[in-house]
């Protein structure tokens, strides 16, 4: 009897001492894996503007479903567009609000729009964010024709392998519109989140891992061709998620401190960049500059309130010194490097002359809202601008841990 | 006395205990990672012609110092002008190896065609009297070597310690900039992360077990993650228009997806160059299904239409976009990333325009997957410390 009281308490003690290892692995959020959410931190549309340098003309936008089921994914456009309070232009910057009449405020903004997209089986589907997709494809449609590819009469997918015993059902599209972006120049984000195509409710539970997407931001103009790429960011859905009892508030934690339905924000993102000026080592007619982008993990679309994080960067040169700053990201910030910490770049500590080697590794922890970035490396004559034979590169950010506080998105 | 042995007793049966659940939560995960830092970091395209090169970057993202010993694998064919012919045109298989020191969080960055010299004279102040030329300034991760001409193959760096011993800790990450010394153009992706399996410790012999090959060859087991059970590639049919360019010619605004493949098992020790027969299942946008499959040996570089046009071609697939499901056929794993390679005539008199993205494909984990791999090394790689 005394003998199996100590096994008990030798199981017990066993279990503490394993529980309490750190985890070898652990399922942050994901760019190489499929996932419940979907971010694409920066979709832009700025044809035939200059007012959003550097950013691309138009934004190609890719969705597949990687599971043998149909899925339902709700959309949102999240436009962090600025505009003048005077002409109502969109702008980046007070001065671009200055005209014969005087001078305007350049006003941030922040809104929604969104949309449904059901995707059959394994289905892939792509479309510019500028014109979107609201037909779908006639029977004699031609490769390349934009359309949504399955009506479900005149063409149908597969059996649907959900639908109730004894009736017979197809897979099809029916059901999606995909809106194109609310206003032309565009800068914001898109996210994609699987519900259920009866409730409308998002769908809890790791079945939901099943959307893989990219971004192709692409500029053709003015003799000059630039083409950059990113994954969307994933957010999975947790085994056995404590919801929230509304069901249209997600909850992204997976930590000590609690649990909700989704994997929780990232605690440091981690960048590889070159400092902005550095000259291309492989070309010396290109410098280089990096302009990082961040969303924020919270966002309340239903009040529209968007999320803000202090964003704290804590930055190692080649020399192994250090340098750190701070700034505050709120609903949408995409900036070039050496205007984080100062509006003289020269003077940064971004600045390859400030910092004084040629690359640096920069460690951003979010405080508040968690954050999640890609980052946009442009190899340029003189400076960031994409129309003038300069060349772009696109690349996912690295993450380490995850924060033990719970991000919200609320759902309209 | 008594109240002693059941205390050893006690302590006993909890240290089993916990070792079987510890030997429990060892299992190797069935996956790598492209953005998160690991204990071996793949770049599976290096690149350098006459028209392109590649810059590496790579990090140590602990706070103490890390070391990592890496190789280029050289998957150029001895004649590169000529087609494969297997016993006359073979790849050379080239090993070419170094080791890095990387500080507390230290960045660092090299050329691979000019490789990077140690030069312990460099100062912070050259980057600001250079206007931003300042390639080589910082402490220097050690002699890092310049490649072959028209080399075309891998990169690896495995962490290791002080010793040449490999260890786990999972401390590295690495980017690739493939530059293209003629128009500009740049494309980047992230080194594939091969994560150490922190239930087992990685012991003394000279091979890496990627996975569990069993007790003969992994006698400690699955010393750091499996390769990937399926990838999963989101991409362009061969010859689609490109979308986004206003059209001039559809003959001439066309997208390709070019592929670059790796075998995860490598015996550098006996120079196997490993071989691996890889599936593709494609899906286009109406939903019907293609099939196709090739080999690859050491290191392989190509385009989609190249494997097979009647199963990626925009021609029988019908519609612009496709997503694919690569399989390798047997136990053993491959890595890889993809490039799009946008050809654009902007106007109907202009030249044409060509650039390029490449990114990194998405992965599947199973973890009633079956893979494992083994890098085996030369037997000289860890020096004893005197």
């Amino acid at each position: 009897m005394r003998h199996v009281r100590w096994a008990s308490w030798a199981a017990a003690v066993a279990t503490v001492l394993v529980v309490g290892a750190p985890h070898a692995t652990r399922a942050d959020v994901t760019s190489d894996q499929a996932a419940a959410i979907v971010v694409w931190p920066i979709v832009s549309v700025t044809r035939d503007t200059d007012s959003l340098a550097p950013f691309a003309d138009d934004t190609l936008i890719q969705l597949s479903n990687t599971s043998t089921k149909p899925v339902v994914a709700h959309c949102f456009y999240l436009n962090a567009n600025s505009h003048c309070s005077n002409s109502g232009d969109v702008c980046q910057i007070g001065a671009q609000c200055c005209g014969e009449g005087g001078c305007g405020f350049c006003l941030p903004a922040w809104n929604e729009t969104d949309f449904d997209i059901v995707l059959t089986a394994r289905q892939p589907i792509a479309w510019e964010a500028s014109d979107g997709l609201s037909d779908f494809c006639s029977p004699n449609a031609e490769p390349g024709e934009p359309c949504i590819p399955l009506d479900g009469t005149s063409r149908k997918g597969p059996l649907d392998p959900t639908a109730p015993s004894g009736v017979k059902r197809f897979q099809s599209n029916a059901g999606t519109r995909i809106l194109p972006v609310p206003e032309t120049p565009f800068q914001g984000e898109l996210k994609c989140i699987v519900i259920d195509q009866t409730s409308g409710e998002p769908v809890r539970g790791t079945a939901a891992n099943v959307l893989i997407g990219q971004a192709t931001l692409e500029t053709a103009e003015d003799d000059s061709l630039d083409v950059a790429k990113y994954n969307a960011i994933g957010i999975k859905a947790l085994a056995e998620g404590n919801s929230d009892p509304n069901p249209n508030v997600l909850t992204l934690q997976n930590s000590p401190a609690g649990q909700g339905d989704y994997e929780g924000c990232p605690n440091v993102i981690i960048l590889n960049h070159f400092f902005d000026a550095a000259i291309n080592p492989a070309d010396d007619n290109l410098q280089i500059f990096t302009w990082p982008v961040f969303v924020p993990c919270t966002e309340n679309l239903l009040q529209q309130i968007p999320g803000a994080a202090i964003a704290q960067y804590l930055v190692f040169n080649e020399f192994e010194q250090r340098f750190s700053t701070s700034n505050t990201v709120q609903c949408f910030r995409a900036t070039g490097l050496s205007s984080i910490d100062t509006t003289q770049p020269e003077n940064s500590i971004f600045n390859v002359g400030v910092a004084g080697t040629l690359v640096g590794q920069t460690r951003v922890t979010p405080i508040g809202s968690g954050l999640l970035a890609v980052a946009l490396e442009f190899h340029a004559t003189d400076s960031p601008v994409l129309n003038n034979g300069n060349h772009s590169a696109d690349v996912n950010v690295h993450y380490q841990g995850q924060r033990s506080a719970a991000d919200r998105i609320t759902l309209p | 006395m008594r109240r002693q042995r059941e205390r050893v007793g006690f302590m006993r049966q909890a240290l089993t205990v916990a070792g079987a659940l510890g030997l429990l939560a060892g299992v190797a995960g069935a996956d790598v990672t492209t953005e998160r830092s690991a204990s071996i970091v793949v770049f599976p395209k290096v690149i350098t012609t006459s028209t392109r090169d590649t810059i590496i970057q790579i990090t140590n993202t602990n706070n103490s110092m890390v070391h990592a010993h890496c190789y280029y694998i050289n998957g150029a064919l001895a004649d590169p002008t000529a087609p494969q012919i297997p016993g006359i045109n073979d790849p050379v298989w080239n090993e070419l190896d170094f080791d890095i020191w990387l500080t507390k969080q230290q960045p660092t960055v090299w050329v691979a065609s000019s490789g990077r010299n140690a030069d312990p004279t460099d100062n912070s102040t050259s980057c600001a009297e250079s206007n931003g030329s300042c390639y080589g300034v910082g402490l220097d991760p050690g002699f890092v070597p310049p490649t072959a001409e028209d080399f075309t193959g891998e990169l690896r760096c495995i962490e290791v310690d002080a010793t040449g011993q490999p260890v786990g800790g999972d401390h590295l990450k690495g980017e690739a900039t493939l530059v293209n010394t003629s128009t500009g153009d740049v494309a980047k992706y992230n080194g594939i992360g091969i994560l150490h399996n922190s239930g087992v410790e990685i012991d003394t012999d000279n091979v890496l077990c990627l996975g569990d090959s069993g007790p003969d060859i992994c006698p400690s087991g699955a010393e750091y993650n499996a390769c990937p059970d399926i990838w999963i590639l989101n991409h362009f049919a061969e010859n689609a228009e490109d979308p986004i360019a206003d059209d001039e010619d559809p003959e001439i605004n066309v997208v390709h997806t070019e592929l670059t493949v790796v075998p995860c098992t490598e015996d550098l020790e006996n120079k196997k160059a490993a071989s691996v027969v890889i599936q593709f299942s494609v899906t286009n946008e109406y939903e019907t299904s293609f099939s196709a499959s090739t080999t690859v040996t050491c290191w392989e570089n190509t385009r989609l239409e190249d494997i097979n046009l009647a199963a990626f071609g925009r021609a029988s697939l019908t519609t612009d976009f496709a997503q694919t499901r690569i399989r390798a056929v047997g136990t053993g794993g491959v890595l890889m990333v993809a490039e799009e390679f946008h050809q654009v005539q902007i106007h109907s008199a202009d030249d044409v325009h060509i650039a390029t993205a490449a990114f990194n494909p998405h992965i599947e984990d199973n973890p009633d997957s079956a893979r494992s791999d083994t890098i085996t090394f030369q037997p000289d790689l860890v020096v004893p410390e005197p």
